[in-house]
């Protein structure tokens, strides 16, 4: 069980490398396309909504110190509730992972590879990330660690180097499409902080209980910061994106870069760190969707888990048939799984649960938790 | 024992799959395999069809001195009814496959531009290949011969030929500097119109004939035209103005300073204006790099009303009575000629472009954003087509800062 | 009936031969049985287990008191009718007149003769006042006076005693009981002094072989530094430690390892230091090694890491006593192999590897412009083949025009694919250097001319290779002789070719799906309980113990990563004479 056990940092980079990955693939254009230059605004918006969430998961998960979601919902409703929160979360992560892969190979294909199949990239991805899981979570967060601050740096890089390019006045008007489209419906960009389902499942690898707020709080803080200097670079570069284009924004806003004449064609390295952060990131996924797949059906020895649930994602990976396919799930139901999943039904199951365990404690006749009281109410 | 075997067998089974799945880019991708072409010049051809001449670097065959040095290069041109399909064309004449991942200029003639460049740039911009920083010139002969005069003769290389060439509107202000994907960006901007270089054939024998006509109703005093390259054989005029996606008019050098001028984007440069106390001769006034146009839009009655303060901070590089004391008087009457002759050029500029031209290439629906609440409300006002109506209240100062920076005061 | 048909058919055969094939006649052959053919046919191919039961049977633990038994079984063991240099040297001892046998063992040209004949052969034989003496033969222990009666405690005449106490004037004697025991002091060049009627032998210091002198280091050279080296003697070795160390806290404990070499190897830590986990861990894995012989650190080194299956080094190896005492200080363990002049330091980590024993010496300055240009080296000897595979096979859009041009051109003649070039170049340049490496010394200059300056001038010209490449291929091999350790530059130097496979195969795609492996199978080491990544990932107090230098007075802690028992290594001023 050591083995699985990581420390503050790594556990920060693990919940920033969902949001990261997402933020290359196509988070700020899908951001941009629903708010255009309301953007700005709605990204801090959302942050602090981000951060109320996440400040009421780590209060309810204080009663429940090292446990996850899914040991939660056992308590709450025995094993038939563990199996199926169990089970959507597996299948939220394997369409994560597929729908990951497919895209970014096919971004890759575009970009490097005309004439390779998708398949073959895809699957040496899967490889990779196969072979990486045989090594064991803390051999991924550990790597993570190393692969982030390159990452952050690549995206700061886009957004420091393009200033000679930007048009400051694009900020404006700057409710973009209107209040309502800004501050209401632009709450569903929630999804930007899918990394929030993680937060769910990180509690018993932490070697720190007690920080997990410090955790939480920064990752959704770092994240945030990046996810807003990405929708500023995109929104200020480019004039409103049409959302035809299926290339990484970021990657065509890379390729505006130049440094004097001899530094101007730097895009291919920023793809060859997103390789690595792409990879990174399918990684983590299969791993969680492995250990939520070992939990729900309590299997002790799962070398092969790793290889069944990469087989699987291979062949969902395959289903779509071309980008416009891709891209909408990509933006649209993903962006609805992510809100009705992670944040609806995970937080619902917190809260039962505190209410169960506030009633248990009440029979016990033990006092009741203040805060339990006050995260009832305010949600 | 036999699982090892299993092991190793399944991955060199795999190794091989993939590694000739990736081949098969491969074997064609490879340095050795591609022909890169430096230029791509579209010209209208009969029947609406395209021809697009490509401009090859040919490596030096001598690899020992493995330095690439006088290049010659290649130039071939085929008709088409599309960019792709050109090239597709063009792949079959030449032995390596074309890659387009090295071209460093488009050249499009003025006649293909008028009818309409829109679906030409676009295709060129959804190629990998293409990048968004090749500059765009328009030609005011066929690109083909545009492409066929280039001469470099500083440069071994043509392909740093041509990068080097548009860059010096930075420091010259006669021209601008017009990339692909600006250009693109430009065209599906709602606030502004695109623009791009202007380039044109030096005729040796006979000089300037085309273009003084297309400058030469803006410049009432100032320098005259001449030719910023006149050796190379091509040369560039100033900036092709487009309205959407067609050209409709050219400015000249000095229109060209006020528009890098408005658009901040002008480093520094030499003006020359009229001596305030003898007509016929010119004060040379270098003019620093901080200098910034403070534009404010406002809507009045429905009509865009643009104010433009211009602040410009100079130094005289050149004046007759070197030998006499400047009196602070005299320098506040250079001032006031050079503010004058600024005012007057951005006045020209300004009327020019929207009066005569409707195109807004300077890009000041920018800064009436700020006046609306919504995007929608934005997009029902149509800047684009409001700007032709626009009243313009041009003020400008200049400052100087010193002159006889060697000499001494 | 059988044996007649053979001999029939060998005849035969040999007939046949004859016939067709006189030449091989007289043509001597020579085959080692194949013991796998008749395995238990002969009593000469035994197997290892019935070796070994037939070593049991004759093995006798405890030494006879008869000498006469003793002799016979020592020469049995020792072959001495076919064994050259095993000496057997029997004399008469004389003891308070008494005369006993005795013989005296030793191997020639390990035991010093001249101290064997001052300090054993020379008092045991000659008359002197000891062991002519013949007085009691009862010796008073103790005397006490209680109730006017005198309680004497007399010690009876012992033989052995009185030879180890009266005449034997060598320092270092033991008595052994064993002949195993025995036997491993003859074997590392003591003298063994058997006499009869005792049970037991003496085993008698008198170590006097030819070994190299403490000479400076070959391979690891420092400008700024003590230029001394560990030599294959043990003793000599943990003399060097301790007289650096110079703290009574240094503990070396022995261990042997190999059931018939019983190669004597240390286990060196400050016990004050050291995490106790980590010094019981390194026993136990030296402990448990059953092996017949071992013979130097680096066969050491692969029996008791981790993980064998990556070639990684995950055990920090040094011909440096300074090097070994500063890691001693630092909390870790050293390892001494006797017969090898290296010592293993373990635990290490990645960053042991990028520095040189010459970084604490440096003004940190220094040292961390040296780390950041290692790193680089690094990166260049691991992937710069592999990204030029990459590039100039997928990514020509990354590099500048002019660039592209020269490769252009200098590749125009070239009738190869990149990675046949690069390939033929790499694998031709690990033959230059294995050929220098392997060459007599005389010749070895020769190698360098033809190998580098012919070979690679020829092939340019000839157009075989482009020059660029040349460049690619010299640059990887300077940076890859940059890298302090001699292992880890090994392993990159191998690693290498599995990026230009990568690099060929899927370009960047595969360089970066490539290094993401390295990196986490890098993660997922450990070196005795540590990671080896340590302290970046996990993140345990990278100020101070990372991979950048700090200055003197600020290395206050030590690697929080080895849990030492002594955190801190300063105060928290350490130049007091500066700031009290």
């Amino acid at each position: 069980m050591t083995e699985k056990k990581i420390g503050n940092i790594e556990a920060i980079a693990v919940v920033l490398t969902v949001m990261i990955n997402h933020i290359i693939l196509n988070l700020p254009k899908s951001i941009i396309s629903t708010t255009s230059s309301g953007s700005i605004i709605n990204v801090i918006f959302v942050t602090l909504i981000a951060f109320i969430i996440v400040y009421l998961i780590s209060q309810l998960l204080k009663n429940f110190p090292s446990l996850d979601i899914l040991d939660i919902s056992k308590f709450l409703g025995g094993k038939v509730l563990k199996f199926i929160i169990g089970a959507l979360f597996l299948c939220y992560l394997i369409f994560t992972i597929s729908i990951v892969l497919r895209s970014f190979s096919e971004t890759l294909k575009i970009i490097f590879f005309p004439r390779t199949p998708v398949q073959i990239i895809m699957l040496l991805f899967l490889l990779a990330i196969v072979f990486v899981n045989k090594l064991g979570f803390q051999a991924i967060a550990r790597s993570n660690l190393f692969f982030m601050p390159i990452i952050l740096f690549s995206i700061l890089f886009i957004f420091v180097a393009n200033f000679g390019n930007y048009t400051v006045q694009r900020v404006f008007p700057l409710l973009g499409n209107g209040a309502v489209s800004t501050f209401l419906s632009g709450i569903s960009n929630l999804f930007a902080f899918g990394g929030i389902a993680y937060l769910y499942f990180l509690p018993p690898h932490l070697k720190e209980q007690k920080d997990y707020t410090k955790i939480a709080f920064s990752a959704i803080g770092v994240s945030g910061i990046f996810l807003l200097m990405s929708v500023t670079t995109l929104l200020l570069l480019f004039p409103l994106l049409t959302s035809s284009e299926e290339i990484l924004p970021l990657y065509l806003a890379a390729r505006f870069i130049e440094f004097g004449r001899f530094f101007q064609r730097l895009d291919a390295v920023f793809v060859f760190t997103w390789i690595i952060s792409m990879a990174c990131y399918l990684s983590l996924a299969l791993y969680f969707a492995t250990n939520i797949f070992k939990k729900i059906t309590n299997i002790q020895y799962s070398k092969w888990v790793i290889g069944l649930i990469a087989s699987i994602c291979f062949g969902i990976a395959l289903i779509p048939q071309d980008l416009k396919q891709i891209s909408f799930l990509e933006n649209n139901v993903y962006k609805f799984i992510i809100l009705i999943l992670v944040i609806g039904v995970g937080l619902g199951i917190l809260i039962f649960a505190n209410i169960k365990n506030l009633i248990l404690q009440k029979k016990k006749g033990l006092s009741v938790l203040p805060e339990n009281n006050k995260s009832y109410e305010r949600s | 024992m036999l699982k090892n075997t299993y092991k190793y067998v399944s991955l060199i089974i795999i190794t091989i799959i993939v590694s000739v799945a990736f081949t098969g880019s491969h074997s064609v991708q490879s340095v050795d395999d591609l022909a890169y072409a430096i230029a791509l010049g579209i010209d209208i051809a009969e029947d609406d069809n395209l021809e697009v001449t490509f401009q090859f670097n040919i490596p030096s065959a001598n690899g020992e001195s493995g330095s690439g040095e006088s290049a010659p290069s290649v130039i071939d041109s085929v008709k088409a009814n599309s960019i792709d399909s050109a090239i597709n064309l063009m792949n079959a004449y030449v032995s390596k496959e074309i890659n387009l991942s090295h071209c460093k200029v488009i050249v499009i003639s003025q006649e293909l531009a008028q009818k309409g460049i829109a679906k030409e740039i676009y295709s060129l911009m959804n190629k990998v290949q293409i990048r968004p920083d090749s500059h765009l010139v328009i030609t005011t002969s066929t690109a083909k011969k545009y492409i066929e005069s280039v001469a470099p003769s500083l440069e071994n290389l043509v392909a740093k030929f041509y990068e080097v060439l548009p860059t010096s509107g930075d420091y010259t202000g006669y021209t601008i500097n017009a990339e692909l994907g600006e250009f693109f960006n430009q065209l599906l901007c709602e606030t502004c119109e695109a623009t791009a270089t202007l380039g044109n054939i030096v005729q040796k024998k006979e000089e300037e004939n085309t273009s003084a006509e297309d400058s030469s109703s803006g410049g009432t005093e100032g320098q005259s035209n001449e030719s910023v390259s006149a050796k190379n054989g091509i040369e560039n005029l100033g900036v092709a103005v487009f309205k959407d996606d067609k050209f409709v008019g050219s400015l000249g050098t000095e229109e060209t300073l006020a528009h890098l001028l408005l658009r901040n984007e002008l480093k520094n440069c030499n003006i020359s204006v009229t001596d305030p106390e003898d007509s016929t001769k010119k004060i040379d006034l270098y003019l620093t790099s901080n200098h910034t146009a403070r534009i404010n839009v406002s809507i009045v009655n429905g009509t865009p009303y643009i104010k433009i303060k211009i602040i410009a901070n100079t130094r005289i590089s050149s004046i007759e009575d070197i030998t006499k004391d400047v009196s602070d008087e005299r320098i506040s009457k250079i001032e006031e000629a050079s503010a004058d002759y600024l005012k007057e050029l951005l006045s020209n500029y300004c009327y020019k472009t929207s009066k005569e031209y409707h195109s807004d290439i300077a890009g000041f629906g920018r800064y009436a954003l700020k006046d609306f609440k919504t995007n929608t409300e934005f997009e029902e006002y149509d800047w684009l087509s409001h700007y032709q109506d626009a009243f313009f209240e041009i003020s400008t100062e200049v400052n100087i800062k010193s002159g006889f920076l060697l000499t001494g005061t | 009936m059988e044996k007649n048909s053979k001999n029939f058919s060998e005849k035969l055969t040999n007939q046949l031969n004859n016939f067709f094939n006189k030449s091989t006649q007289n043509e001597y052959r020579f085959d080692l049985p194949d013991d796998n053919s008749n395995n238990s046919s002969s009593s000469n191919n035994l197997s290892l287990e019935q070796m070994q039961e037939i070593e049991k049977i004759s093995e006798v633990k405890n030494i006879f008191p008869s000498l006469e038994v003793s002799i016979e079984y020592i020469k049995v063991k020792y072959n001495t009718l076919i064994n050259s240099d095993i000496i057997l040297r029997e004399f008469t001892l004389s003891v308070r007149n008494r005369q006993y046998k005795a013989l005296l063992l030793f191997v020639d040209g390990m035991a010093d003769s001249k101290l064997i004949n001052d300090n054993v052969l020379h008092p045991l034989m000659l008359r002197n006042r000891a062991n002519i003496y013949d007085g009691d033969q009862e010796q008073v222990v103790s005397e006490g006076v209680a109730n006017n009666i005198t309680v004497r405690r007399v010690k009876k005449f012992n033989l052995e005693n009185y030879i180890m106490s009266n005449l034997l004037p060598q320092n270092n004697v033991k008595k052994v009981d064993t002949f195993s025991a025995a036997f491993n002091g003859v074997n590392m060049g003591n003298c063994v002094l058997f006499v009869d009627t005792i049970p037991f032998a003496f085993d008698i210091d008198v170590k006097g072989f030819k070994q190299r002198e403490v000479s400076s280091p070959n391979n690891e050279i420092i400008i700024q530094g003590p230029q001394e080296a560990f030599v294959e003697n043990i003793r000599t070795n943990t003399s060097l430690l301790r007289r650096i160390v110079n703290n009574e806290n240094l503990v070396i404990e022995n261990v042997e390892i190999g059931k018939l070499s019983k190669t004597k190897c240390t286990i060196c830590y400050m016990s004050n230091i050291a995490s106790s986990a980590l010094i019981a861990e390194v026993r136990y894995r030296m402990n448990n090694l059953e092996i017949d012989s071992l013979l130097s650190s680096g066969e050491l080194e692969q029996l008791i890491e981790e993980n064998y299956t990556c070639s990684i080094p995950q055990v920090l190896m040094t011909e440096r006593p300074d090097k070994a005492t500063k890691y001693l200080y630092g909390g870790r363990v050293v390892v001494l192999v006797n017969g090898n002049p290296y010592a293993l330091i373990l635990p290490a980590t990645l960053a042991d590897f990028i520095s040189s024993p010459e970084d604490t010496n440096l003004r940190f300055q220094f040292a961390n412009f040296l780390k950041i240009l290692r790193l680089l080296a690094i990166g260049i000897t691991l992937l710069l083949p592999g990204l030029y595979v990459a590039i100039t096979d997928f990514h020509q859009e990354l590099l500048p025009t002019e660039l592209l041009f020269s490769i252009l051109s200098s590749r125009e003649n070239v009738p190869f694919p990149i990675i046949f070039e690069i390939l033929v170049m790499e694998i031709s340049f690990e033959l230059i250097r294995e050929a220098g490496l392997r060459v007599p010394s005389p010749i070895g200059p020769t190698i360098g001319i033809v190998g580098a300056l012919v070979l690679g001038q020829a092939a340019v010209s000839a157009s075989i290779v482009s020059p660029i490449l040349i460049i690619i291929v010299a640059i990887t091999a300077i940076a890859s002789f940059a890298i302090p350790d001699f292992a880890f530059g090994f392993h990159l130097r191998l690693m290498r070719f599995a990026f230009i496979l990568l690099g060929y195969i899927a370009g960047f795609f595969g360089v970066g799906i490539g290094l993401f492996v390295y990196v986490c199978v890098l993660c997922s080491l450990k070196s005795f309980g540590v990671p080896y990544t340590a302290p970046y990932a996990p993140v345990t107090g990278i100020g101070e113990n990372g991979f950048i230098v700090n200055p003197m007075w600020r290395r206050e802690k030590r690697a929080d990563f080895l849990d030492p028992k002594r955190k801190t290594s300063q105060d928290h001023i350490s130049m007091k004479w500066k700031y009290k």
